[in-house]
């Protein structure tokens, strides 16, 4: 089996190239001391028409393993076995080798199926083994080499970060990823919440999640006001706070929360991260479309991967919008069907950006946005059922989080959510699994809003323009959304700081993104599968999106539709980087798609994209255009990583 | 005919087996793996279950006799046990493994012992229906074997 990419023409999902009979041929270990197992089993698997190997003795498996590195896919192993307890031979069949493992027992004990799961068993097969369960067996390999697929691939993101690199911010993108590359996440870390482990071959299920303290939010915002506004970028920010923890992505993802919008630090929580560097994309913001003239907080819809959270604020909004252009465009879809938000803020401005093809020009616009809208959203999880081939099972949360930059239009907030909620039959589970985001309905929690009404404590502090809560940020990336979501379970919460490069922030991405570039409002697809990753793949979870992060890696795929008369991105192409001189052009409806994109531009780490990602979807105008029956990978890497930090919208 | 009498014999006899609860279902996805590689698998697994039962229950003759207390390694034999057992079908004798798991969990070395009485009683008697029921099959021919699936 090799892993490959595969882009083209028409939405393409692979990331694995299988072979054409796949999964026959699969070459699978049996090891049981019960002969009539071995031979029930083995019968089984040569009707399946795997490659069969018995052995009756648990020493006899590891020496075959031993001996026969890569000539086995996958590992069947009896509990109880006279030699040598089966867990055992799983604990050294993991330490030696990365094949996936499968117990199976007539003991269906709890402590038992317990023990292989803690041992890192794949699964777990009660005899009598049935052809149902062994015929579908080979998803334990597929899922395990799109997880090595996603460790392999910053490193040659990172190599071609560098190459590519052509401003400041870039270089530090590739310096960051190489150290993400190198597993070192801990230097992510500022004061320490959890430090999710992540590294090695492994896939990290964590990202390493800095925490913005109070001292440190304090320097980035002096860092930011004195830079000003239009100069804060993330390097330079970095450069004057110069903390030696945080890295430049961190401070990029903390600019882009706090960036005017003050109001999210839903980005906080750490991002599960099922698949390490690219499903480890952890929330990004996104910034909702500008309207001149008005102010609002920035929304930022903060996609976490791991569990695909996705936390929109009063900007988010407009890439709910954006999605539902989207939807609307697609013809498909499964649920995505986002509910425009418009009707029920009282935020004509909101609805006129979100429609308005020319949002993105305007970081005025979004600054009206956002204090209009004033709310958060939140969206956990899985998010693309419009973007993911494969619909994630995970719930989606949509949380609402007022925004702090207006905390007096709070209660006005809530009032209009309800309505909105109402009207709009938009609802969001707050709790842990919600819908996707896309045309999710999960109802938002009344706790949640009243949550939120109670987070909006903060004044407005704007820090370069940009409205930060700073009392929130704080506590807020790994806190808040436990505060505002109660009901979300550590994968939500930590969506955001499991990244260990945080979310460019919403004056990262304005400099990013040039506002006159995008004559659409609408997040080219790459943007939103992008962000889709980085909400999050569950993991754990039969996250499908495994593939498509590592999709992502490979910088495959580019199957991003643009909507009328979008031109593909002209930017540079380099993983991991964002300078994009482009455009992603979205008009206002459609999806993006790219079909052009080198994919060696692709190859993004995870933070990369997020970050792109978020600069882009900031720059957006906000629409949430979403085709949701693209693939993810038809989203255009490009797009997100091409994207040149512009002047930051005021 | 003789012929298609021993067929119908032979699947009431089969019948009986599922009627009694003797088999269950994994008798019929044995069946199922029948083929033209393996004409006779059925009674190839079947033969390879007694002659490995037959061992395991000497282990735990000899494990209830000599070393009583540890009825971790005792409940340890009874998986095995039942997974065997379960993996040809044997239903009666897989719930009277779990009988004895039990009172594994309750160190209750009688009711082991009474309960090991009994596994070892189902044992025997299911052996004997399968090999008279697998010596009308051979007589039937593998051409005309009647399979059933419910």
């Amino acid at each position: 089996m090799e892993i490959s990419r595969r882009g083209g023409a028409g939405p393409s999902l692979v990331t694995l190239k299988l072979p054409m009979d796949f999964p026959a041929g699969l070459r699978v270990l049996v090891v049981d001391d019960d002969p009539l197992c071995l031979k029930t089993i083995e019968k089984l698997l040569w009707n399946c028409h795997y490659d069969v190997t018995t052995c009756p003795r648990a020493d006899t498996a590891l020496s075959m393993v031993r001996d026969r590195k890569g000539g086995f896919d996958l590992i069947m192993s009896d509990v109880h076995m006279p030699d040598m307890d089966g867990f055992k031979l799983l604990e050294l069949i993991g330490s030696e080798t990365d094949l996936p493992v499968i117990m199976i027992s007539a003991d269906d004990g709890k402590d038992v199926v317990m023990k292989g799961v803690t041992n890192g068993a794949v699964d777990y097969i009660v005899k009598p083994v049935r052809i149902e369960a062994v015929k579908i067996m080979w998803q334990h390999v597929v899922r395990k080499y799109q997880r090595k697929e996603k460790v392999l691939e910053p490193v040659e993101c990172a190599e071609e970060e560098k190459k590519a690199d052509e401003n400041g911010e870039n270089t530090s993108l590739a310096e960051d990823d190489e150290s993400w590359k190198n597993g070192n996440r801990k230097k992510d870390e500022n004061d320490g919440e959890d430090e999710d482990e992540q590294r090695e071959d492994s896939p990290p299920l964590k990202k390493p999640r800095v925490v913005w303290s109070q001292e440190l939010h304090q320097a980035f915002v002096s860092a930011v006001t004195r830079l000003g506004i239009d100069k804060a970028v993330p390097k330079k920010i970095l450069e004057m706070m110069d903390v030696p923890a945080i890295t430049r992505e961190n401070v990029a993802s903390h600019l882009q929360k706090n960036n005017i919008l003050g109001d999210q630090k839903q980005l906080s929580d750490g991002t599960r991260a099922g698949y390490a560097p690219v499903n480890s994309v952890s929330s990004f913001d996104l910034q909702g479309p500008h309207i001149p003239g008005q102010h609002m907080p920035q929304n930022q819809m903060n996609l976490r991967s791991g569990p695909r959270q996705l936390a929109a604020t009063g900007t988010t909004l407009s890439l709910l919008d954006r999605m539902n252009r989207f939807n609307s465009n697609a013809q498909n879809s499964n649920t995505s069907r986002i509910v425009p938000w418009e009707q029920s803020f009282n935020n004509r401005q909101m609805n006129s950006i979100l429609r308005s093809p020319t949002n993105m020009e305007s970081r005025q616009s979004q600054q009206v946005l956002q204090s209009d809208s004033n709310l958060g959203l939140q969206a956990t999880q899985g998010t693309s059922s419009f973007l993911d081939p494969f619909p994630m099972s995970t719930n989606f949360a949509f949380n609402l989080t007022p925004s702090s930059a207006c905390p007096v239009n709070s209660i006005q907030q809530s009032r209009q959510f309800d309505q909105f909620r109402q009207q709009n039959n938009f609802t969001a589970d707050v709790s842990t699994r919600g819908q996707l985001m896309n045309g999710i309905s999960g109802e938002l929690d009344d706790m949640l809003l009243s949550n939120l009404c109670q987070q909006i404590t903060t004044p407005n502090s704007h820090v370069g323009g940009t409205s930060a809560a700073e009392t929130l940020l704080p506590s807020s990336y790994g806190s808040a959304s436990q505060t505002l979501y109660p009901c979300v379970g550590d994968n939500y919460t930590n969506a955001l700081a499991g990244n260990s490069f945080p979310l460019a922030t919403s004056t990262a991405t304005r400099d990013i993104l040039p506002l006159g570039m995008f004559g659409e409002t609408v997040p080219p697809r790459s943007e939103i599968e992008l962000l889709d990753h980085m909400i999050g793949s569950k993991p754990e979870d039969n996250f499908a999106p495994n593939h498509w992060n590592s999709n992502r890696n490979t910088g495959i795929e580019s199957n991003v539709v643009m909507p009328n008369g979008t031109e593909t991105p002209d930017c540079n192409k380099f993983t991991g980087a964002v300078q994009c001189s482009n455009s992603i052009t979205a008009e206002s409806s459609a999806a993006v798609t790219t079909n052009d994109v080198p994919q060696s531009s692709i190859n993004v780490f995870p933070n990369e994209l997020k970050n792109v990602v978020s600069d882009q979807f900031l720059q957006q105008e906000g629409i949430g255009v979403i085709d949701t029956e693209l693939n993810y990978e038809a989203f255009s890497m490009d797009d997100i990583l091409n994207y040149t930090p512009g002047p930051l919208p005021m | 005919m003789e012929h298609s009498n021993l067929k119908r014999l032979v699947t009431s006899m089969k019948q009986n087996l599922f009627d009694q609860g003797y088999l269950d279902e994994q008798f019929y996805e044995l069946e199922n793996l029948e083929d033209d590689i393996s004409p006779n698998f059925v009674e190839e697994v079947v033969n390879t279950y007694f002659k490995h039962s037959s061992r395991l229950m000497t282990n735990i003759e000899r494990a209830l006799e000599t070393n009583p207390g540890d009825f971790h390694k005792l409940d340890s034999y009874m998986q095995q046990f039942k997974g065997s057992s379960s993996s040809i079908g044997a239903s009666k004798l897989k719930n009277e493994c779990l009988q004895f798991h039990e009172k594994c969990e309750q160190e209750n070395i009688e009711g082991c012992r009474r309960s090991f009485q009994k596994v070892k009683s189902e044992h025997g008697i299911l052996k004997q229906k399968l090999e008279a029921y697998f010596q009308l099959l051979r007589q039937v021919g593998p051409g005309d074997r009647a399979t059933s699936s419910n």
